[in-house]
């Protein structure tokens, strides 16, 4: 009862002087709608990985041309060769497709007077068993096309839709680096990879055409395998690694000329890099907190220099420094408290705002990282209204009423 | 009521140390008028203070109500204020966002027993004092004089044993402060205890009992007109008196 009496004095003074009142929450309200964006932008940002792991496949093992330290194949040292591909799939156990390929990003694509330039791959028919596209019209790179070089072409669902008004492209003609090529198929739509490329707008031929007859090279960018094993995936990639050492004559320490590597160890690295970032913003948010706290001890400070009179008053008419002091650090929390309310709410129309200005930005209201932001701001609230309260408890009604 | 015996109050600061009371003895009747005069820097101040319990004697002892309050501690000390000690200031300090009812039931806040009828006994001092059609008024609606009758009001909300009022009138014009020495005088027939600082002949007239301090000492001690009995001869019984 008696502490419910104090409380109804904090609240009045509270009430009393709403602009100091308000000074004293601003800190603790920023911080907490920071604090809330930026778990947002961190559980979004975990998210769309997750489902981008899904879209890489979490059974693919990559081996790309051009070593870490070497840079992209091009000496004689550093080529990806089919052999290489037999030889993996002739020596490693438990793999369910090998997709060699070959790469480039501008290829030109022309059909009528629509022109425009696309990431292109030159594939085998066993890039569909990749399990990573889908085929939604037409069919898909046979193995007879490889043998006879066919000027046959698979192209993305977006280029379907600006090259053929959306109808079915199937057999109609495609000009690929103006040489003549027939559509087969349509792929399923993917959207973007985490490296930022649209997989809507790609083109697929075959490998053997786009080496001899479109990119005249004699090796490949990479080879995509799927390893039907997922317990034996490192076990798998680390033979892959020494197969291609043994042909391609290197001896560690020399650096590979070429990587292999899964879909994990992209993603890590990629969590490791936005890791960083969402940890900075979060310290700024923290800090944000903090300084707030700073400010609001600030304002109790000169509020208990500015309410000395009245401090005296109460102890004269019998509060005890605790009654004091409870009515000190009352104030001071519940300022904190309806400043977090206010923060939540703030942060919440941010979070709504951009996610309706910037639909890309990805964001997920995180109910973990809310109920952190409170605990975090309640125990500053206190340390820092423990001071103020302490010194106005201190202070001599003798010296206070004169 | 009250008995002090052998205060002295010394100021230290650094080598030097200051006494500024020097061995007081006074003993006050329940429902007693005491003023308490002197000049300025004679101690009448901090003496005061010690018997508002909100300064403590270096030595000596003071009795109030049959209980040594010397040695208590904060809580303690800030529970005989709220229960047995009713302050009235020169300043009148009153809360200045808060209205004339609410000023007069603050002492309750810190009550250890909330009365049920606090409003009502609010509103009946009120009407006391002269001010039931000014209860909702704040204080920067209030003349001097209006707001030192809430502060006797609010100083009489929890039946207190004294009343310390510290040149109550100092601040207030003439007309005002007849009206508060007539309070005074209705408050003393009703049997409450008064000890008023003053420097004011005029006002010490009123009460029934003059001490005048100089130099940290009694210099003077008068009932009507008489010299006071010796504290020590006086024996006073520890506990069970009334005030009434």
């Amino acid at each position: 009862m008696r502490l419910l009496r104090l409380a109804k004095q904090g609240l009045a003074s509270l009430s009393g002087s709403p602009l100091r009142s308000f000074f004293m929450m601003v800190g603790t309200l920023l911080g907490i709608a920071s604090l809330t964006v930026v778990e947002a932008m961190n559980q979004g940002t975990r998210e769309m990985f997750e489902k981008h792991m899904e879209s890489f496949g979490t059974q693919t093992i990559r081996v790309r041309a051009g070593g870490f330290f070497r840079g992209p194949a091009g000496g004689t040292t550093g080529k990806l060769t089919l052999e290489d591909a037999q030889a993996i799939a002739l020596e490693v156990d438990g793999l369910d497709a090998i997709s060699p390929m070959v790469r480039s990003l501008d290829w030109t694509i022309r059909s009528g007077s629509t022109t425009k330039t696309v990431i292109g791959f030159g594939v085998t028919e066993d890039f569909i068993n990749m399990a990573t596209d889908t085929i939604a019209s037409g069919r898909f790179i046979r193995a007879s096309d490889n043998d006879r070089k066919s000027r046959v072409v698979v192209i993305g669902p977006k280029l379907q839709e600006e090259f053929f008004g959306g109808e079915d492209p199937v057999g109609k003609n495609l000009s690929v680096n103006r040489v003549n090529f027939k559509v087969i198929g349509v792929l399923g739509p993917r959207g973007v990879s985490l490296r930022g490329d649209d997989l809507d707008e790609r083109i697929l031929l075959p490998l053997s055409t786009a080496m001899v007859r479109v990119l005249r090279v004699d090796s490949l960018n990479g080879i995509d395998i799927l390893s039907g094993t997922p317990d034996l995936m490192e076990e798998q990639r680390i033979q892959m690694e020494e197969i291609l050492r043994r042909r391609h004559h290197i001896t560690p320490p020399e650096p590979d000329d070429f990587m292999v590597f899964t879909a994990q160890q992209i993603l890590a690295f990629r969590a490791k890099a936005t890791g960083s970032l969402t940890l900075l913003l979060t310290a700024l948010a923290v800090l944000c907190l903090v300084v707030g706290g700073v400010v609001m001890m600030n304002i109790l400070l000169v509020s208990v220099g500015e309410r000395t009179k009245e401090i005296g008053l109460r102890r004269a008419l019998g509060a005890s420094k605790r009654d004091v002091f409870v009515q000190f650090l009352f104030e001071s929390t519940v300022v904190n408290l309806i400043g977090m309310a206010l923060g939540t709410l703030v942060g919440l129309a941010v979070f709504l705002v951009i996610s309706l200005v910037a639909p890309d930005v990805p964001l997920a209201f995180s109910f973990r990282g809310l109920l952190m932001a409170m605990l975090f701001s309640t125990a500053v609230g206190l340390v820092f209204g423990t001071f103020p309260a302490r010194r106005a408890a201190g202070l001599s009604p003798i010296e206070a009423l004169r | 009521m009250i008995r002090l015996e052998g205060i002295t109050k010394t100021y230290v600061n650094g080598e030097f140390t200051t006494p500024v009371l020097k061995g007081i003895d006074i003993h006050v009747e329940a429902g007693q008028y005491v003023a308490l005069m002197g000049s300025s820097g004679t101690g009448k101040s901090t003496l005061l203070n010690i018997l508002g319990c909100l300064d403590t004697p270096t030595s000596g002892r003071y009795v109030l109500d049959g209980v040594d309050v010397v040695g208590m501690d904060d809580t303690e000390r800030s529970r005989i204020r709220n229960e047995k000690i009713g302050f009235i200031f020169q300043q009148f300090h009153l809360l200045p966002k808060a209205d004339a009812i609410t000023n007069v039931m603050l002492p309750l806040v810190y009550s250890s027993n909330y009365p049920k009828d606090a409003r009502e006994r609010a509103k009946a001092l009120l009407a006391l004092v002269g001010l039931h059609d000014r209860m909702h008024h704040n204080p920067t609606q209030l003349s001097g004089g209006q707001m030192q009758r809430v502060a006797i009001a609010r100083s009489l909300i929890n039946h207190p044993k004294i009343l310390l009022a510290d040149e109550p009138t100092g601040n207030l014009d003439q007309k005002s402060t007849d009206d508060i020495m007539a309070l005074f005088t209705r408050l003393h027939k009703d049997g409450n205890t008064i000890i008023m600082v003053t420097h004011d002949d005029a006002t010490a007239a009123f009460a029934q009992r003059v001490i005048r301090m100089h130099d940290g000492m009694v210099a003077s001690d008068t009932v009507g007109g008489s010299r006071a009995p010796d504290v020590k001869a006086a024996a006073e019984p520890a506990k069970g008196e009334s005030p009434q």
